[in-house]
């Protein structure tokens, strides 16, 4: 009887557990014929955390983000979103729980802004009074009057401009994650900055749960709760910002952190 | 494909109920005859008739009246004797005709009705200043005149070759052009010599010496109506009509007739009009039916051969096209079969449909469709594939389904390209439509084809110039219809980026 109750109380606490953590990925892997991509990853992320993806070009880090949302199926292993293995559910409703930010916005040119950013709202059938105010009120948060730019089409906005509406889609639906690859790296410092710190902002403001993928340090110590530093598709290293400056696991990680100096 | 055109067959057999379909050869005696009987069965029966005159050689008229394309049109005994029998022997007039009418029954089930009294046969003609008379004379100059002949004689059992053999003659001096090129080379007398025919009208024009057949080698060709079977028992009123043509005209009759048409450029309809009138054969107070003009007719037909041809090509180029883009593996294969097409010469392709469809529209308009798909399938190709793949990645993670990454994204962005696709292959077809004439599929093409055989100018400019204005005019349609298409972000990105 006393063994049931201690079974009872380890439950509860797998279920608290659980509840904080969005991402579990475990013995993920990524194989093309004999070239290996991405091996044996482990990791977690918590509801609310920045996951920061860094390594040099090949290392498997957008490779791995890419898995996330299946835009590149995994050779093997399992990614569980919220407790559920997403390998095993509907591709197409996976994608719609998760936004997605490109590096030069990927909008399509022959949509206004508005009906870029309601793009998946109006997939998941949303009443069109709804997606009227949703996209308004986007727009504001990232900073572009909706009355101006609303009837806009991409090929008349700025670089910047078309990154914040890019980042207003991935929100659009308020998924409860948002996968970014190099949001930001084609713009301009002044923008990239003023964009990042848009970034925290919503982050904070919504409590979503970030992955994004970068080849900027710099970068990933400003936005970053947890990093992860990649070496031919291996992670070297995955821990706070803090802890990866002060503790380097690797000589790689090492030379890598003097290298961005 | 295939059930496209039985569709079309279909539809153009249900309006053609009740149709009696005359055929002519391209030469201007055989299209008054068609005219003729054209005209006996208009005035004297209930039943309508549909002109295929001006439709091509011995072989497709023939290919057509075996196969039901054509119900009536006038033959030559020589020339079926030789071409369809392919017999080499000489025999006399009668015998030929006796035997035509036997084995074209049995055989094909198409029957000789009786000749129309004249000879047409083969003449070898000279310039008036030669002072030779007869074909075997022709031995004492074979070294120095010169022969232009056309394919036809040249080729035919009981042509040029056969002729030469027969006659002992050497000849080799000899060029191949169109008969009505000809004459004009002889008048000019860059030729001296040229093969004709007994009743040509051309003959008195260019004042030209026909050389005596004293050893008898060509075979006779007395013209008469040759028809299908199942028409002359479905419509038995047609046998006793066409009876009353029997021995209505004779050698010289035929010249003037011809004379008339050819060279003073009368109306094959008021001729042959006015020669059933005086003969009797149409009742006195008939009135001439109201006709269409020749223009507005030939432009009509000329749209629809275009029009329904693109259609047909979008509506299987397009999909093909978005088809291999989404799957390149295919992608080789379907652009390399219709690139081989495309290099066909258009007149072989419409010669390769006749002994399959045929002559008339459906085989033009199949024809036509095969040509315009080649600019329509590679430029939807060239658009599914030329869509950013960036773009294309957002849409899978924005969790677009492939249909709606299809319909939302590849096809809005490709429109333009597909539409100057859709544009080149319009104005390909205005052009090549001309050539359908030749099988019998009218359009303007009609004038073009009178106009060489006659040797007219004004014919041969009333089918290109109205052919190429077309082409412009239907160009230039086209290309505000590819600005409207054009979605407007894309419109604003090109506008931008100039």
């Amino acid at each position: 009887m006393g063994c049931r109750g201690t079974y009872v109380s380890l439950e509860i606490g797998r279920i608290n557990n659980e509840r904080k953590i969005m991402i579990t990925v475990k013995n993920l892997g990524k194989m093309y014929d004999d070239f290996v991509a991405v091996s044996d990853l482990n990791f977690t992320v918590e509801r609310g955390e920045t996951l920061c993806f860094i390594g040099t070009s090949g290392c498997g880090k957008t490779t791995t983000l890419k898995m996330l949302n299946r835009l590149i199926e995994p050779t093997s292993g399992e990614i569980l979103l919220s407790g559920e293995n997403i390998l095993q559910q509907n591709v197409i409703d996976v994608r719609r729980e998760m936004g997605y930010v490109m590096q030069r916005g990927g909008l399509f040119p022959h949509w206004t802004v508005k009906r870029n950013i309601a793009l998946v709202p109006s997939l998941l059938g949303w009443p069109n009074a709804k997606i009227q105010q949703r996209v308004d009120e986007l727009l504001d948060l990232v900073n572009l009057d909706p009355g101006e730019y609303r009837d806009r089409f991409p090929a008349q906005l700025s670089g910047g401009q078309r990154q914040r509406v890019g980042i207003a889609r991935a929100f659009a639906a308020d998924p409860p994650v948002i996968l970014m690859d190099e949001p930001f790296s084609a713009l301009d410092p002044v923008t990239r900055k003023q964009l990042q710190e848009k970034c925290i902002e919503l982050k904070e403001k919504f409590e979503k749960t970030i992955l994004f993928v970068t080849h900027d340090l710099e970068e990933a110590f400003l936005l970053a709760d947890k990093i992860m530093i990649m070496d031919k598709g291996k992670m070297e290293q995955y821990d706070t910002p803090e802890n990866i400056k002060n503790s380097p696991a690797t000589e790689f990680v090492e030379k890598f952190l003097q290298s961005h100096e | 494909m295939k059930k496209i055109a039985i569709v079309l067959a279909l539809l153009i057999s249900l309006y053609a109920n009740n149709t009696i379909k005359v055929g002519s050869k391209v030469f201007p005696e055989s299209r008054l005859l068609g005219e003729m009987i054209s005209i006996l069965i208009e005035q004297n029966t209930s039943l309508k008739v549909e002109r295929n005159l001006w439709m091509g050689g011995t072989k497709i008229c023939f290919e057509a009246l075996n196969s039901g394309a054509l119900d009536v049109y006038c033959e030559y005994t020589g020339t079926a004797w030789n071409v369809v029998l392919k017999k080499k022997n000489r025999a006399s007039a009668d015998v030929v005709y006796k035997t035509l009418k036997k084995q074209f029954a049995d055989t094909y089930d198409l029957h000789w009705m009786p000749p129309l009294g004249f000879n047409n046969t083969y003449v070898i003609v000279v310039n008036k200043e030669w002072s030779i008379n007869t074909v075997s004379e022709l031995v004492t100059v074979q070294d120095k005149i010169k022969l232009a002949l056309n394919h036809e004689f040249m080729h035919r059992e009981d042509g040029f070759y056969a002729m030469c053999k027969f006659y002992g003659l050497d000849l080799p001096n000899v060029t191949t052009m169109e008969h009505s090129l000809a004459y004009k080379a002889i008048s000019e007398k860059t030729v001296d010599c040229t093969s004709a025919f007994s009743t040509d009208g051309k003959l008195v024009k260019y004042n030209l010496k026909a050389l005596r057949d004293d050893k008898n080698f060509f075979p006779p060709y007395f013209a008469a109506p040759l028809v299908y079977g199942k028409t002359l028992r479905k419509y038995p009123e047609l046998e006793p009509l066409f009876n009353t043509l029997a021995g209505r005209l004779n050698d010289e009759k035929m010249t003037k007739l011809n004379y008339r048409v050819e060279i003073k450029k009368e109306d094959f309809y008021d001729v042959a009009y006015e020669f059933l009138k005086v003969e009797g054969l149409i009742k006195e107070d008939s009135v001439k039916k109201e006709r269409e003009s020749q223009m507005t007719k030939l432009t009509r037909q000329h749209l629809l051969l275009v029009g329904i041809s693109t259609i047909l090509a979008i509506l299987i180029g397009v999909p093909l096209g978005i088809f291999i883009g989404k799957y390149r593996s295919f992608a080789p294969l379907v652009l390399g079969t219709t690139g081989v097409m495309q290099t066909i010469p258009s007149l072989a392709i419409l010669a390769i449909m006749v002994p399959i469809f045929g002559i008339g529209v459906v085989p033009s308009i199949i024809a036509l469709t095969l040509y315009a798909l080649l600019p329509i399938i590679r430029n939807a190709y060239t658009g599914i594939i030329s869509v950013d793949p960036e773009l294309i990645e957002a849409a899978r993670a924005m969790g677009m389904t492939n249909m709606q990454i299809l319909t939302m994204l590849e096809i809005p962005l490709s429109t333009t390209i597909v539409m100057a696709g859709v544009r080149t292959a319009t104005v390909i077809c205005v052009g090549t439509a001309t050539l359908a004439a030749f099988i019998g599929g009218g359009g303007l093409g009609e004038f073009i084809l009178t106009g060489i055989n006659l040797n007219d100018n004004y014919l041969i400019l009333c089918g290109t110039i109205p052919a190429a204005a077309l082409a412009i005019f239907v160009d230039f349609l086209l290309s505000r219809v590819e600005k409207w298409i054009e979605p407007q972000g894309l419109k604003i990105q090109r506008e931008l980026s100039n």
